[in-house]
C-alpha cells in the first residue's frame, strides 16, 4: 500500500514540476440568474482551436496559451453566447469568472443551431452517461409525486421490477450493483415509501449523471452503474423559493444569498397521509416519510470554496391489525438516511484543480412485530476522507487523479423465537486512481486510466482495474466511441420487498465481485436538432451474490446466549454465481422546441447461474426484459400553435405544457409451479392436509408483456413575483392490468381438486393533481 | 399549411396510439405445460425403536388439471428399505387400509444413529420411475421433560402476579443428530363451539373459521440449531392456540431430510410472487421427504 502512495506522489510531484513558457487560462463558468455553475460550459479559443469544458464544479482551465490578449468564447445549450477578452501573461493570471443569461428565445430551435453544436456535446460526453435536471424529471408524468429514479426509468437500458419499485435495473444488473452518491456521500438504500420513491427530492436537485456502464477510474466500488446526485448550491443573487404541493406530499425549497459570503439551499418534503386519510378511515396504517437537505456553499476566496450539505430522511410506519384489541400484532417500522459532506475546492494552480471531501453516510432501520416478539435492526455507514484533483497539463492532454479511504460499518441484529442474528462488520477500504485524457487530434480522444482498491477483510483484497474510452469523431456530425474496464464490488446485499435491503461486505463466506464492460457507441446529430445514440454492450458478472431463499437450511450459530443459537456471520445467507448481459440501445432526442423528448429502444438479455439452482444451468433473471420501448414527449401546446402560424415565441403569462410516456417491454421470466402434490407433513395430523406446489426450471415461463401510457397537463400562469402551475397527472391513462406476479387458488371438492392462476396486477390507472409554486 | 397539419396529426396520434396500444395485448399467462415431470411423491418418517409404518407413496399432478384423488397413491410401487450398516434390504407392504407401506416382518429394527436408505420404484402415466432417499436417524437422548414445562391448564392468555401473559413451555433434552425440533400443536376436539372467537388478536367470524378449520385446529412451530447439550424450554404462543380444551403437541426431533422438507416445501413462493426449488434430499424421479425423527407427545388445556 505504501508503496502504491508513493507512486502516485511522485507521479504528482513530476507532473507539478513540469515548467512551461506559456500561460493558463482558467476560471469558473456561472449561470448568471442564481450564481450556480454550468458544468459542461464550452470555453473556446477561436484562433487557436483549443477549449475546454466547465467541471462539476463549474471550473475550468485552458493551458499553454501564448501571452497576449485572446477573444474567448463561451457557450452552452440555452444560453446566450459570450465573447470575452482575457489576458494571459508570465505573471499569475486572474481567475475569469463568466456570467451566462439564459436565452428568452431558449426553447427556440434555431437558437440552438446557432449556439453549440449537438455533436460537440456528444463528443465530449462520456460514454453510457445521462443528465437530468430537476426541471426534466418534473415534465415527465408522474406517480403522484415526481422523482428522480422513477424519471431515469424511462430511458433505454434502464429497467424497473414493478410499478410498485423505484429500484433501477441497469443493463442486466440488479440496484445493489448501483452506487448513489448525493453531494459526494454514498446513499445505501435510498427508498421512500416501501420503494415507491427515491429518497432524493426533485426540486433540491440541480444535477443527476447517470453512468450505465464504462465509467472512469474516479468511480468504483460497483459493478453497473453511478447515480451521481449534485444538489442546489442555492441562488446568490436572490432570494428564491419552491413550494409542490401533491396529494401525497407538500415540499418546499428556499434559496438565499449569504451576502458576500456565498449561498444557502434548503429543502423539506413531508407526507401527509398519516394526518389527512389515516384519521378518517380506520385501515389506513399511520405512515409517513420526511426529508430534508441544507447546503451552504462558501466563497473563501478566488481560489477557495466550501461547500457544506447535509441530508436526512425518515420514513415511520405504525400498524396494529386489530386496532380494537389491545394483543392484535403490532407492526413498527422506522427507516431513514443521513448523509453529510464537506466539500474544500481550490485553485492550487491555474493548472491543478482540487477537491478535498470528508463525507459520511448511514442508513438505519428498526422493525418490531410485538406479539411475536421480532425485533430488527439494520444499519450500514461509513466515514470517507477523499481527494480528486485534476490537472491541466495542455491543451489536449489532462489528468485527474485521486485517493480515497472508506471506513465502511455495519450492524444487523435481528432477535425472534428460537434465535438471534447479531452481524457486526468493520472494513477499511483504500483507493486511488489515475486517468489521463488525451486528444492526440480534434478528431481523436484516448482516456486511459487505472483504480486501485485495497478492501481490508478477513480475507483481504488487493485489486487493480483498468479503464479506457476511445474517441473518434467520424465527422462534423458524427461520433464514434469504445468503452472497457473492469469494476469492482465488496458489498453484497439482501433484497426485501416493501422493506429496506440488508447491506453486507465480503466475508470468510463471500469473494469481491467483478464485471467486465465493452461498450461500443454510435453518435450522430440529426438535422441540427436530434440527437441520436446507438450502444452495445457486453458485461460479464464474477462472484455475484443472491440472496438464499433457503437460508434455514444452512445457516449454523456461531454461539449461544441464554441457551439460544446467536447467527453471527453471513454463512449460508448467499448463493454465489456468475452471468453476463449484453444488448443494444438505441435513443433518439430532441432536448429544445415547443416539442421535446425521447424515444428509446433498448434489446437486453441476461442470464446468471447460481449455485445449487436450476440443476447449474443458466437461466434468466426476474428483471430480464428483451425488448423495450419507451417514448416521453413535452409540448408546449403555446408554443406547438405559435410555431404552426409562423410566429415567433409566446410571450404571453401563460402556458400550457402537455407531457407523454409511453412504455411498452417484454413480459418478465417467472418460474411457475410445473405439478402440484398431496403431502402431509406431520404423521399425527388429519388426512387429507396440504395441496403443495413443485416449481421446476427457473424462469421459463414470461409474464405478459408490460404496457403503460401515462399523461400530464400543466398550466403555467407566470405573475410579477413569480409562476403558479397547477398540474393533473393520469398515470397507466388506459388503466391497463399489467400482471406483476401469479398465484394458485385450489378447490376441493370430493376427489377432484381444481386449481386456477390467480393474477396480480400493478397499478391501476391513478390521476392525481398538485400545483408548483415559485417565487 | 400542409406541414402543420402534419405536426398537429403527428402529436394527435402520438397521443391516442399511446394509449390504445398501452390498452392492448393478452394480458393473461400462457401458461405451459412443458415444464410437469411425472414424480414419485414419498411421504416417510421412520422412528427408532418403532415400526416401520405409514409410509405414503403417490404421485404429482400437472398444473391446472383437475386431480382424480382416487389416482392417488401408488399402492402397485415396489418399496425397499436398506439397512445401510448390514445392508440387507427388506421388502415394504401395501396396507389398503392406511393407503401407505409397512413392514410387517421381525429382521428389521430401527436403530438410533444408524442410516437407512429407501428405494422406489414405481409405473406413472406408463413409465417406470425410480427413486432412492437416504436418511440418517438421531442419536438416542431426546425426550420432553415434563417435570419442567409448563403443562397442564391455563385459563386463556391467564396473567401471573407481575401482569405478564402466562405462555405453555414446552422442556426438553436435545439429541445430537436432530436438526430440528417440530411442534405438532392439534387441538383435541376442536369446534365452532370451542373457537375462542374473544381472542386478543383478530376479529374471526365464523365463516372464517369454517372456510380455514384445518389451519385453526393444526398448527406448527419449529426451532432448529440447538445446543445439544443443554435442555430447551420452548414457548408455544397464544397465536398457535385458538380452541379452548385439550391440545396434543407432538414434538418431532427431526433429522436434516425432514428438516429441510419442512422449512422450504411450503415456502416457495417468494414475495414479488415468482417461485422458487424446495430443499429435498431425494435422488432420481421423487420428491417429498423420507426422514426420520424421535417424538414425543405432551398435552395442555385452554380453559375458558
Amino acid at each position: 500500500m505504501k508503496k502504491i502512495c508513493l507512486f502516485w506522489l511522485i507521479l504528482s510531484v513530476g507532473i507539478l514540476g513540469q515548467s512551461s513558457k506559456t500561460g493558463v487560462l482558467s476560471g469558473y463558468v456561472y449561470e448568471a440568474s442564481n450564481g450556480e455553475g454550468l458544468i459542461g460550459a464550452n470555453v473556446f479559443i477561436e484562433k487557436l482551436g483549443i477549449g475546454a469544458s466547465a467541471n462539476l464544479n463549474g471550473f475550468f482551465s485552458i493551458p499553454n496559451i501564448p501571452f497576449g490578449e485572446h477573444t474567448v468564447t463561451i457557450s452552452f445549450i440555452g444560453y446566450k453566447q459570450q465573447k470575452v477578452k482575457a489576458n494571459v501573461s508570465a505573471e499569475e493570471s486572474e481567475i475569469l469568472k463568466i456570467y451566462m443569461e439564459t436565452d428568452v428565445l431558449q426553447s427556440k430551435e434555431i437558437v440552438v443551431v446557432d449556439s453549440v453544436r449537438i455533436s460537440d456535446k456528444l463528443y465530449s460526453k462520456p460514454v453510457s452517461k445521462i443528465e437530468m435536471t430537476s426541471q426534466q424529471i418534473n415534465s415527465i408524468p408522474r406517480v403522484v409525486e415526481a422523482d428522480l429514479l422513477r424519471s431515469l426509468q424511462t430511458l433505454p437500458g434502464i429497467q424497473s421490477l414493478s410499478d410498485f419499485s423505484s429500484a433501477l435495473y441497469i443493463r442486466g444488473g440488479t440496484p445493489d450493483q448501483n452506487l448513489y452518491l448525493i453531494d459526494g456521500a454514498d446513499v445505501y438504500n435510498p427508498e421512500h415509501a416501501f420503494g415507491l420513491f427515491s429518497t432524493f427530492n426533485t426540486n433540491a436537485i440541480k444535477k443527476a449523471e447517470l453512468s450505465k456502464g464504462g465509467f472512469g477510474a474516479d468511480f468504483g466500488g460497483r459493478l453497473s452503474s453511478v447515480l451521481n446526485v449534485i444538489n442546489l448550491d442555492g441562488n446568490r443573487n436572490n432570494f428564491q423559493g419552491d413550494v409542490s404541493i401533491s396529494l401525497l406530499a407538500a415540499s418546499t425549497t428556499l434559496q438565499s444569498p449569504l451576502g458576500s459570503l456565498g449561498s444557502i439551499s434548503a429543502s423539506f418534503r413531508r407526507t401527509y397521509l398519516d394526518q389527512t386519510i389515516a384519521k378518517m378511515m380506520d385501515d389506513i396504517p399511520d405512515y409517513y416519510f420526511f426529508d430534508g437537505n441544507v447546503k451552504a456553499f462558501l466563497d473563501i476566496s478566488d481560489n477557495d470554496k466550501v461547500v457544506i450539505s447535509f441530508y436526512g430522511g425518515e420514513d415511520n410506519l405504525d400498524y396494529q391489525f386489530d386496532a380494537d384489541r389491545p394483543e392484535s400484532p403490532h407492526f413498527k417500522y422506522r427507516w431513514g438516511n443521513m448523509t453529510g459532506s464537506v466539500n474544500w475546492r481550490r485553485i492550487i494552480t491555474p493548472k491543478l484543480f482540487a477537491n478535498f471531501w470528508i463525507t459520511g453516510s448511514k442508513f438505519s432501520s428498526l422493525m418490531s412485530l410485538d406479539e411475536i416478539e421480532l425485533k430488527e435492526e439494520n444499519e450500514i455507514g461509513d466515514i470517507t476522507a477523499k481527494t480528486a484533483f485534476e490537472y491541466y497539463y495542455s491543451g489536449n492532454l489532462n489528468f485527474k487523479f485521486g485517493f480515497e479511504y472508506k471506513n465502511l460499518a455495519g450492524k444487523y441484529l435481528e432477535e425472534f423465537p428460537g434465535g438471534i442474528v447479531d452481524i457486526s462488520q468493520f472494513r477499511n477500504h483504500y483507493i486511488s486512481y489515475l486517468t489521463s485524457d488525451w486528444r492526440p487530434t480534434n478528431r481523436f480522444g484516448v482516456e486511459a486510466g487505472l483504480r486501485f482498491d485495497y478492501f481490508d477483510a478477513p480475507t483481504d483484497y488487493k485489486d487493480f482495474s483498468p479503464r479506457l474510452t476511445l474517441k473518434y469523431r467520424l465527422n462534423e456530425t458524427s461520433n464514434l466511441k469504445f468503452s472497457s474496464g473492469i469494476y469492482r464490488q465488496y458489498l453484497n446485499r439482501i433484497p426485501r420487498m416493501f422493506m429496506a435491503s440488508i447491506w453486507t461486505t465480503v466475508d470468510e463466506s463471500s469473494k469481491g465481485s467483478s464485471s467486465t464492460h465493452y461498450i461500443f457507441g454510435y453518435q450522430k446529430e440529426l438535422f441540427r436538432i436530434y440527437s441520436l445514440e446507438i450502444e452495445g454492450y457486453f458485461k460479464d458478472y464474477k462472484n455475484i451474490y443472491s440472496f438464499n431463499q433457503t437460508l434455514t437450511t444452512e445457516v449454523i450459530p456461531t454461539r449461544y446466549k441464554d441457551n439460544e443459537p446467536v447467527y453471527g456471520s453471513m454463512q449460508g445467507i448467499f448463493q454465489r454465481g456468475d452471468g453476463y448481459s449484453y444488448g443494444a440501445e438505441v435513443l433518439l432526442r430532441k432536448e429544445y422546441g415547443a416539442i421535446s423528448g425521447w424515444i428509446g429502444y433498448s434489446l437486453s438479455f441476461t442470464e446468471n447461474k447460481i449455485d445449487g439452482l436450476n440443476r447449474q444451468e443458466y437461466f434468466a433473471p426476474r428483471h430480464d426484459r428483451t425488448h423495450t420501448i419507451n417514448s416521453v414527449f413535452n409540448v408546449d401546446i403555446n408554443n406547438f400553435f405559435n410555431e404552426l402560424a409562423g410566429n415567433s415565441e409566446s410571450s404571453g403569462s401563460s402556458k400550457w405544457l402537455l407531457g407523454l410516456n409511453f412504455i411498452y417491454s417484454t413480459g418478465q421470466p417467472i418460474t411457475i409451479p410445473g405439478s402440484v402434490y398431496y403431502i402431509k407433513p406431520f404423521p399425527d395430523w388429519n388426512f387429507p392436509r396440504d395441496i403443495s406446489l413443485y416449481p421446476t426450471e427457473l424462469n421459463t415461463v414470461r409474464l405478459p408483456a408490460y404496457f403503460r401510457a401515462d399523461l400530464s397537463l400543466t398550466y403555467e400562469k407566470k405573475y410579477s413575483w413569480g409562476t403558479i402551475a397547477p398540474y393533473l397527472q393520469v398515470f397507466n391513462i388506459s388503466n391497463r392490468k399489467n400482471v406483476w406476479f401469479i398465484s394458485y387458488d385450489y378447490t376441493i371438492r370430493e376427489t377432484q381438486v381444481s386449481s386456477e392462476i390467480e393474477y396480480f396486477n400493478m397499478l391501476p390507472i391513478l390521476p392525481s393533481i398538485g400545483i408548483n409554486i415559485k417565487f | 399549411m400542409m406541414k402543420n397539419l402534419e405536426k398537429i396529426l403527428m402529436l394527435t396520434f402520438s397521443i391516442i396510439g399511446s394509449i390504445i396500444l398501452s390498452s392492448c395485448g393478452d394480458n393473461e399467462l400462457v401458461s405451459s405445460e412443458a415444464d410437469y415431470k411425472p414424480k414419485i411423491v414419498i411421504e416417510g418418517l421412520i422412528y427408532p425403536g418403532e415400526d416401520i409404518s405409514g409410509i405414503r407413496i403417490s404421485r404429482n399432478f400437472p398444473l391446472n388439471q383437475n386431480v382424480d384423488a382416487s389416482k392417488l397413491y401408488l399402492m402397485d410401487a415396489q418399496v425397499i428399505l436398506t439397512d445401510l450398516e448390514t445392508n440387507n434390504s427388506y421388502n415394504l407392504e401395501p396396507n389398503n387400509g392406511t393407503f401407505s407401506f409397512e413392514y410387517n416382518g421381525a429382521g428389521l429394527s430401527v436403530g438410533y444413529g444408524k442410516s437407512y436408505k429407501l428405494d422406489i420404484t414405481a409405473v406413472i402415466d406408463g413409465k417406470t420411475l425410480h427413486t432412492s432417499s437416504i436418511t440418517k436417524t438421531p442419536s438416542e437422548g431426546f425426550r420432553i421433560i415434563p417435570e419442567r414445562s409448563i403443562a397442564g391448564t391455563l385459563k386463556y392468555r391467564e396473567k401471573d402476579a407481575n401482569g405478564e401473559v402466562k405462555q405453555f413451555g414446552i422442556c426438553f433434552e436435545p439429541t445430537v443428530g436432530a436438526s430440528f425440533y417440530a411442534f405438532s400443536i392439534s387441538s383435541s376436539a376442536p369446534t365452532i363451539e370451542s373457537f375462542i372467537f374473544d381472542n386478543d388478536y383478530f376479529e374471526i367470524d365464523t365463516s372464517d373459521v369454517t372456510d380455514d378449520f384445518l389451519s385453526f385446529s393444526q398448527r406448527y412451530n419449529w426451532t432448529m440449531n440447538l445446543n445439544s447439550s443443554e435442555a430447551y424450554t420452548h414457548e408455544i404462543s397464544w397465536l398457535d392456540l385458538w380452541f379452548y380444551g385439550t391440545y396434543r403437541i407432538v414434538v418431532y426431533a427431526g433429522d436434516k431430510n425432514y428438516h429441510h422438507f419442512m422449512a422450504t416445501y411450503g415456502d416457495v413462493q417468494e414475495m414479488d410472487g415468482n417461485f422458487h426449488e424446495p430443499k429435498f434430499y431425494i435422488d432420481g424421479d421423487g420428491i417429498g421427504y423420507f426422514g426420520s425423527a424421535i417424538a414425543d407427545t405432551i398435552y395442555v388445556n385452554v380453559a375458558r
